[in-house]
């Protein structure tokens, strides 16, 4: 059990979440769950239990992306990052048990969370996103920052809703890949 | 912004078949609910309604409120709208959602090029929406009732109709600009592409400002929250960047894919037929 009370705060509160939903979930019952008293939980979160359920929701959020990462750490360009990733994160979202059962279940509680942590994302994205591009030759006139925002938001907008593309289907993924966010940027 | 936008209508009163304007088809999607003109009382009810919801927001408005708001009695409102809120606040969203394309259609009519629709789209949406009186308060004070219509499956539905909305307009633009049009299915694709770009890039629309991520968690309260609970307008010079740079040459590769489908000889694109 890590040794970190903030982390068994998040940890037993997503405990709870998975148990008995969010609406359900107070503060009393994510005391218990992390083992500390209602003090020590307004010591490391002062806004209750709305600061509470807001940093649960983004530090899975944060592990998720992570995993992200991840899967395509071995990526060998920036086309295949974004196709292995777009596929990995849709891939993610669809078999998200927890993901799934909130949305079905309290959509009103759970999506506004995730929709105001989208600039925060696009941010994260942004920079994962220049990296690669730095290495990459760019058509003329696009500045790599520029670039990395328009494929961080693109990407985040695909990610929860892929419209009218089959993210499953690996030559659909490549693409939208090519056609809606590589054509602009490579010369 | 918010509570100041509270006298104005900003959709204007137009009737849907102006806004075929160049086009020949229709504007308004299919896909949206029916919501025939409105007169009279009734259009004095939906007047009201917006109002109301500009300045308190969704859970403070009641029929009473709007009632009242619209020197109307209750029993007339209660006659107009026998489903009661539900119903008069489902009609509400179906007038501003057609007279939002109607307005579209018209805006859109009159741009000649294919820089030109998709970046006037991007200008021409992101404006209505931002100067919303009713939509800005209720999303910034009640963004549970919003954000659920523009993320996961809600987004994927407003991207339908925007898809729809902008297939002929992009099938039409695209032959004048590259001398050939874009099959129906790709111009659907790139009216969603284009519906993307414009709902994200209302959050921030120069790029995000500086600002290190250092705790993982947003709130409420957050730089970044704001940024979603109070969309702008994308700039004319910000959307021309935007489409020049990254959606153009997609639309010319997808264009240049039919040419060399249809025959073995390679045909090149022209940058610009006019």
């Amino acid at each position: 059990m890590p040794a970190d009370v903030r982390t068994r705060l998040l940890e037993g509160t997503y405990e709870c979440i998975v148990r008995q939903g969010i609406g359900a979930t107070s503060l009393e019952d994510a005391a218990r769950a992390a083992g500390v008293s209602r003090a020590t939980l307004y010591r490391h979160f002062p806004g209750g239990r709305d600061e509470l359920i807001g940093e649960v929701i983004a530090w899975q959020t944060l592990r998720f992306f992570e995993g992200l990462a991840e899967a395509v750490a071995d990526a060998p360009d920036v086309e295949t990052v974004l196709v292995e990733g777009i596929m990995a994160a849709h891939r993610g979202i669809e078999e998200h048990v927890v993901l799934q059962k909130l949305l079905a279940t309290e959509p009103e509680l759970l999506i506004p969370q995730l929709t105001l942590e989208s600039p925060w994302l696009v941010g994260l994205l942004t920079s994962f996103f220049s990296e690669r591009l730095g290495e990459h030759p760019l058509r003329e006139g696009v500045a790599v920052g520029e670039a990395a925002d328009y494929v961080a938001r693109m990407a985040l907008s695909f990610i929860a809703s892929p419209g009218r593309w089959d993210l499953s289907d690996h030559a659909q993924v490549v693409e939208l890949v090519r056609s809606e966010l590589m054509a602009g940027l490579v010369p | 912004m918010g509570t100041a936008l509270v006298e104005r209508a900003p959709f204007t009163e137009t009737d849907a078949s102006d806004a075929a304007g160049s086009l020949g088809s229709g504007a308004v999607p299919a896909g949206l609910p029916p919501s025939p003109p409105a007169t009279g009382s009734r259009a004095r009810v939906l007047d009201a309604t917006g109002r109301r919801l500009a300045r308190f927001g969704l859970s403070k408005t009641t029929l009473e409120d709007v009632a009242r708001e619209a020197r109307l009695s209750r029993a007339t409102l209660y006659r107009l709208f026998p489903g009661g809120r539900d119903e008069l606040f489902a009609a509400f969203v179906a007038r501003e959602a057609t007279r939002l394309f109607a307005d579209l259609g018209r805006e859109l009519g009159g741009a000649r090029t294919l820089e030109d629709v998709a970046a006037r789209f991007l200008t021409a949406l992101s404006g209505h929406l931002a100067d919303h009186g009713a939509l800005a308060t209720v999303l910034e004070h009640e963004p549970e009732l919003v954000l659920p219509y523009v993320s996961f499956s809600g987004l994927d539905r407003m991207l339908a109709l925007f898809a729809e909305f902008l297939e002929p307009f992009l099938v039409d633009r695209s032959a004048r600009t590259f001398g050939r049009g874009l099959e129906p299915e790709d111009a659907r694709r790139a009216g969603e592409w284009l519906g993307r770009l414009a709902l994200s890039y209302m959050a921030c629309p120069d790029g995000l400002p500086d600002l290190a991520p250092v705790p993982p968690g947003p709130r409420r309260d957050d730089a970044f929250s704001r940024m979603v609970l109070r969309p702008a307008r994308i700039t004319e010079d910000r959307a021309r960047a935007l489409v020049g740079r990254f959606v153009v040459p997609g639309l010319r590769h997808l264009v240049g894919k039919q040419l060399v489908h249809e025959s073995p000889l390679q045909h090149s694109v022209p940058d610009q037929v006019q």
